[in-house]
C-alpha cells in the first residue's frame, strides 16, 4: 500500500510537470505541413550520423547491402510513422505520456519515464564522447580505439568532463538558446557531410562517371570487409538497423507528442525527409569519410581530415546539441522521483551520469547495438498502446479499463512489459551470471532456458519485431484474462 | 519577412553555395590538376563561408534571436 502511495505521489509530481499537454489539441493549434517537414530534416542530422554511417563501414557492409538495406529500411521506418503512430496521435491528440497513463496507470507511466530518464542518459554521455574526440584534437589526446572499453589516457577523461560540464551547465541554465543555436546548425552541419564526402572522394580514387564512383565504393569504401573484431552486417542487418534506428519514436510512439498537432495521419509521411536525409545521405557521407580517414571510430579527425577545423567544429556542435536537450529530457524525468528538489539538481544528476558514462568509450564504440537495446527496452510499451487503441475495439474489449477502475498499475501492461523483455534479452542473463560468479546449477537453468527460448538465436537487430507481436498478443490474452472483459452492447465506440 | 531578413537569408544561402562549390571543385579537379593544393583551398572555402553562414542565418531563421532572453526554457 506505501508503494502504491510512494507510486501516485511520483505520477502527481510527474502530471505537474506534463499538466499544459493535458487536454487533447484542438482544432485551432494544428500546424501545416512544412512545421513537420523542418522538424523531420533537423531532428535526423545529428552527431550520431557521424558514428552510425562510418559503423557500417567498419562492420563489413557491402556497398549493395548499403544502398538497398537503407532504401527499404528507411521507407519501413517512414511507414511506422505514417501507418503507426500519426494515426494514433491525430486521433487522439494527447502525448504519449498521457495515453499511456490512460491505458497502463500512473505507475507504469512513472517506470516508464525513468527508464527511458535512464537510456537517454546514456545516448548524451555518447554525444559527449563524440564531441570529444574533436575537442581532443589540437591536444593530441590518444584517441580510444574501436574495442576500447575503458578510457586509454587522463587526458581523454579530462576532455570529457570538461565537456561534461559545459553541456550540463547549459542544460541547467536552460536550453532554449542551444534548441534555437541547433535550428541554425542543421543546414550547415548538413552540408559539413556531403561537401567532406564530396572533397575526399579523389582520395579514393579518380571519378569520372557513376560507375567510377559504384567501383570505388564496392572496393574501397563498402567492401565487405569488417575491421578487426567487428562483426559483419548483412542486408537483413541494415534494414532492420534503419527501420528500428527510431524505434521508440515510430513503433513506440513517442512522436504522438509531435503528431497530435497534424492535421492528418499522412504527414507522417514527413518523416521520409528526416530518413533520406540524414539516415541515407549523411550516413552514406560519413561512411565515405571514414574510408578516406581510415578505419577508426574517431568522429572528429574524421571530420577535421575532411573539411578541417570546420569539420571538427560540426562534430563538437552536433555532439553539444544533441547532448544538452538530452540531458535536460533526462533531468525533467528524473525530478519526479527526488523530492521536492530543484530541476536543477535532477538535471545536475543526470548530466554527472552521462559525463561519467561518456568517460568508457565503450557505448560510443558499440552504439550501433545501444540504438538497438534503446528501441527495443521502450518498444512494449507501444504494442500495449497499439493493442488498446486498435485491438480492443475491434475484439470487443473495454478501452481504457485500466483508467476507469483508477488502477495504479495496470498488471497486464507491466507484465507484457516484463516478458517481453526477458525473453527478448535472455541472453544478457548468461553475461550477466558469469560476472555475478553465480552458481553453477543456476548458470546451468538459466543456459537450459535461453536454449529453448526461440528468439535467442535471432541477432539483437531482429528481436524486436516477434517482440512487438507478442507484446500485442500477450497484452490482449492477460487484459482478458485480468477482467477487460468485452462490453455489453456491442462494440465500444 | 522584413528585407534586413531577405538579405541576410540570400547571403546565408550564397555562403552555402560557396561551401558546396568548394567541394565541387576539389571532386572535379582544378585546371593544375594539384588536389592536395585544391583541398586545401576548399577548407579555406569552407571556413570563410561557414563565418558568413553563422553571422548571416541566426537573423534568417530565427527573428528574435539576438533580442533579450524572456528566460523562459522551451518546454518539450
Amino acid at each position: 500500500m506505501n508503494q502504491e502511495a510512494t507510486m501516485a505521489q511520483m505520477a502527481q509530481r510527474l502530471d505537474q510537470l506534463y499538466e499544459f499537454d493535458r487536454e487533447p489539441v484542438g482544432e485551432d493549434r494544428l500546424h501545416k505541413g512544412r512545421r513537420f517537414a523542418a522538424v523531420f530534416a533537423g531532428e535526423h542530422v545529428a552527431g550520431t550520423e557521424f558514428v552510425i554511417g562510418a559503423m557500417f563501414v567498419l562492420h563489413g557492409v557491402t556497398a549493395t547491402d548499403l544502398l538497398v538495406g537503407l532504401l527499404i529500411g528507411n521507407l519501413l521506418a517512414v511507414l511506422s510513422w505514417t501507418l503507426i503512430c500519426a494515426p494514433i496521435a491525430t486521433q487522439v491528440r494527447l502525448t504519449l505520456y498521457w495515453y499511456v497513463r490512460k491505458i497502463a496507470g500512473p505507475g507504469v507511466m512513472v517506470i516508464y519515464n525513468l527508464a527511458n530518464a535512464f537510456l537517454y542518459c546514456i545516448l548524451a554521455g555518447a554525444m559527449i564522447t563524440v564531441a570529444a574526440t574533436a575537442v581532443g584534437i589540437p591536444f593530441n589526446i590518444p584517441m580510444p580505439k574501436l574495442n576500447d572499453m575503458y578510457p586509454n589516457s587522463v587526458g581523454w577523461v579530462v576532455v570529457v568532463v570538461a565537456i561534461g560540464l559545459v553541456v550540463g551547465t547549459v542544460a541547467i541554465l536552460g536550453f532554449k538558446r542551444v534548441s534555437q543555436f541547433s535550428a541554425v546548425c542543421v543546414p550547415w552541419m548538413f552540408l559539413v557531410f556531403i561537401a567532406g564526402a564530396i572533397a575526399v572522394l579523389p582520395q579514393l580514387g579518380e571519378i569520372r562517371s557513376f560507375a567510377d564512383f559504384m567501383a570505388i565504393a564496392h572496393t574501397k569504401i563498402w567492401n565487405g570487409v569488417p575491421a578487426e573484431g567487428q562483426e559483419k552486417l548483412g542486408m537483413m542487418h541494415i534494414i532492420f538497423f534503419a527501420w528500428f534506428c527510431n524505434l521508440a519514436m515510430h513503433v513506440g510512439l513517442s512522436d504522438m507528442a509531435l503528431f497530435r498537432y497534424a492535421k492528418h495521419w499522412a504527414y507522417g509521411l514527413y518523416s521520409a525527409l528526416g530518413m533520406y536525409l540524414g539516415h541515407f545521405l549523411a550516413w552514406i557521407c560519413s561512411g565515405i569519410m571514414v574510408a578516406a580517414y581510415g578505419p577508426a571510430i574517431e568522429p572528429g579527425p574524421m571530420a577535421y581530415n575532411a573539411v578541417g577545423v570546420m569539420g571538427a567544429l560540426a562534430v563538437v556542435v552536433a555532439g553539444w546539441t544533441t547532448a544538452n536537450p538530452t540531458i535536460y529530457r533526462s533531468g525533467l524525468a528524473l525530478q519526479i522521483v527526488t523530492p521536492n528538489w530543484p530541476r536543477w539538481v535532477a538535471t545536475l544528476i543526470a548530466f554527472l551520469t552521462a559525463t561519467f558514462m561518456a568517460i568508457f568509450p565503450a557505448f560510443v564504440m558499440n552504439l550501433l547495438d545501444f540504438v538497438a537495446l534503446y528501441g527495443l527496452i521502450l518498444m512494449p510499451i507501444g504494442a500495449v498502446v497499439f493493442a488498446e487503441h486498435w485491438l480492443f475495439p475491434l475484439l470487443g474489449l473495454e478501452q481504457y479499463w485500466a483508467e476507469k477502475r483508477k488502477v495504479i498499475f495496470n498488471g497486464p501492461a507491466l507484465l507484457t512489459w516484463i516478458v517481453v523483455l526477458l525473453i527478448c534479452l535472455w541472453s544478457y542473463t548468461l553475461t550477466l551470471a558469469s560476472l555475478l560468479h553465480l552458481p553453477a546449477f543456476l548458470v546451468a537453468g538459466l543456459r537450459w532456458i535461453d536454449s529453448i527460448n526461440p528468439v535467442t538465436n535471432l541477432h539483437l537487430y531482429f528481436r524486436w519485431l516477434p517482440g512487438y507481436i507478442l507484446a500485442m498478443l500477450l497484452y490482449v490474452g492477460l487484459s482478458i484474462a485480468w477482467g477487460a472483459k468485452p462490453s455489453k452492447g456491442g462494440l465500444p465506440a | 519577412m522584413t528585407t534586413g531578413r531577405i538579405i541576410c537569408a540570400v547571403i546565408a544561402i550564397l555562403a552555402l553555395l560557396v561551401c558546396l562549390g568548394s567541394s565541387l571543385r576539389v571532386f572535379w579537379g582544378s585546371p593544375t590538376g594539384d588536389y592536395q593544393q585544391d583541398f586545401s583551398i576548399f577548407k579555406t572555402w569552407f571556413t570563410w563561408g561557414t563565418v558568413v553562414w553563422f553571422l548571416s542565418a541566426p537573423y534568417w531563421l530565427i527573428p528574435d534571436f539576438f533580442k533579450s532572453d524572456t528566460g523562459k526554457d522551451e518546454e518539450i
